[in-house]
């Protein structure tokens, strides 16, 4: 934003200050992620930056926090460190497998009720739009209690199907809200034309419908796979020994002994979730593409 | 008590997200779109992380031996044994929440931004309003609509909040969220845990039908 050579003094602060302002706002969001990944090559075991670090001395670096992550515990005094444990693989193993499955289920599920609520012929579209979306406004420590008397019932509580339905249940709105915005931006002449050239329907939807949505059905798929990847609350609630995710272990690791083992597992996840954003990103460039071909 | 310190730190965290998040989705929206675009990612960035990675790395900062305490003593600004309570009480309840949520407020304001021509500004001008003038009469009324939609998000999302409170909120910065949660696993006193999520419920939907009648649920973006 380059001024016009005819600002006046007093515009030309207020313009400064204003930029200065934003400028603060934005480090304000990024700063605090930043800090974590020097922090996490500490030698010594604070959260803090030492002289040492300071002073780029490479003494004060080490990779050891990182050993402790993948189980390699070495030197680290820990037989009884809740943060030196093969906990933290398990954690990821799980948190994978989890997501993966509510992934699935939620894609599924979100894309069919997005065609369905698509349709101008869908009654009532508007308030079963708000119940879908609804997992996604409603406290996660009122869904999470609700599930735990609702699955105690059905003896799902403590069992994997239990989690990866509930957090399949949370999944749904970001696929429902994305493929929705993906079908806007369809016309459904193409099906009449492939319906025309002799495609039974099934064909149609898989060979020409599918491929066109796709940018929105993935996008939706990562937000709901993030959301699964980092949910807690559900897990603490209803989740058993057997279900100990990534995001367990990284809470009582806060709660009981912080460690730079946590400032290492949240640098992997910062560099995750910065790659995630570059592929979202991707996908977007090409859903606009597609809707730029597209007629209409 | 417990209600209005939750009512409380949801409207101070909203308002707090107001005020940052206006002059910034203001400048993303009228940037070119190569600048507004690598800004943006400073946005996204925060909200795609995770929340505790989140909550860790606001430790790191704000503690009491942290990174702001660290940088304040250095320059002089305070004294070694000075050093400002940022953490565990409710002003940690508060840096944190609003860093959170403030994603919640920009991308709803941007969006609302970006379509209003910037020919109106100018036009108002010409017609002899002065700049403030003219962002004052003319730009912010055609932002209420995103003013709303981000205040309500905000609110929404702030007053049902667990997980951040729990872990930096020390004990005045805890919300009803953290009661229901003690209620639901240590006293194991299920009633009031339901009556309690029934109440925080009932505020939400109310505000959640708020939100769909003035801006339609499936208006909602993410990104």
């Amino acid at each position: 934003m380059a001024l016009p050579s005819y600002t006046t003094p007093g515009q030309r602060i207020w313009h400064y200050s204003y930029l200065s302002f934003c400028a603060a706002v934005l480090f304000f969001l990024v700063a605090p992620l930043i800090a974590v990944i020097p922090l996490s090559f500490t030698a010594e075991p604070y959260l803090q930056f030492t002289e040492g670090m300071l002073a780029l001395d490479p003494d004060a670096f080490s990779l050891r926090w990182y050993e402790g992550l993948f189980g390699m515990c070495g030197d680290i005094d820990s037989s009884t460190s809740v943060m030196c444990t093969d906990k933290w693989m398990v954690g990821t193993k799980n948190s994978f497998i989890i997501a993966i499955f509510a992934t699935l289920i939620s894609t599924t599920l979100g894309t069919l009720a997005a065609l369905g609520l698509s349709s101008p012929h869908m009654p009532f579209s508007r308030p079963l739009m708000a119940l879908m979306i609804s997992p996604m406004i409603v406290p996660l420590i009122i869904t999470a209690s609700g599930l735990f008397f609702f699955f105690a019932k059905y003896n799902l509580v403590a069992t994997l199907p239990g989690i990866v339905l509930a957090h399949a249940i949370l999944g749904i709105p970001f696929v429902v809200i994305t493929v929705t915005a993906s079908l806007a931006g369809f016309d459904n002449n193409l099906l009449r034309a492939a319906a025309n050239l002799g495609g039974p329907p099934i064909t149609n939807f898989f060979r020409i419908q599918v491929p066109m949505i796709a940018p929105g059905v993935i996008s939706g798929g990562l937000f709901a796979f993030i959301t699964s990847f980092d949910e807690v609350v559900i897990v603490l609630f209803i989740g058993g020994p057997d279900q100990y995710t990534l995001p367990r272990q990284m809470w009582s690791g806060i709660r009981q002994e912080i460690s730079p083992t946590i400032l290492a597992a949240a640098t992997i996840l910062v560099i995750l979730s910065i790659l995630l954003l570059g592929s979202l990103e991707a996908l977007r460039r090409r859903s606009e593409k597609l809707r730029g071909m597209s007629p209409g | 008590m417990l209600w209005i310190r939750t009512l409380k730190v949801s409207f101070i965290v909203t308002l707090a997200c107001l005020l940052l998040a206006y002059p910034v989705a203001y400048l993303l929206a009228t940037l070119p779109a190569s600048k507004s675009n690598l800004l943006m990612i400073c946005v996204l960035m925060p909200f795609w992380t995770s929340l505790l990675v989140r909550i860790v790395a606001w430790m790191v900062m704000l503690q009491s031996n942290g990174v702001v305490n660290d940088t304040l003593v250095s320059l002089n600004v305070l004294d070694d044994d000075n050093r400002l309570e940022m953490m565990y009480n409710f002003t940690g309840a508060i840096i944190v929440m609003t860093q959170i949520l403030l994603p919640f407020m920009i991308l709803p304001l941007y969006s609302v931004m970006k379509n209003i021509p910037p020919t109106y500004m100018k036009a108002a001008q010409n017609l002899g309003a002065t700049p403030t003038l003219a962002f004052i009469r003319v730009y912010m009324p055609q932002t209420v609509p995103g003013i709303g939609a981000g205040c309500i998000l905000v609110f929404i999302v702030a007053i049902g909040y667990y997980i951040t409170p729990e872990l930096v909120g020390g004990r005045d910065g805890q919300m009803i969220g953290n009661y229901i949660a003690r209620h639901m696993q240590k006293t194991l006193n299920w009633g009031l845990a339901s009556a309690m999520g029934a109440i925080l419920l009932t505020v939400i939907l109310v505000l959640y039908w708020v939100y769909d009648r003035m801006i339609g649920i499936n208006n909602l973006k993410m990104g």
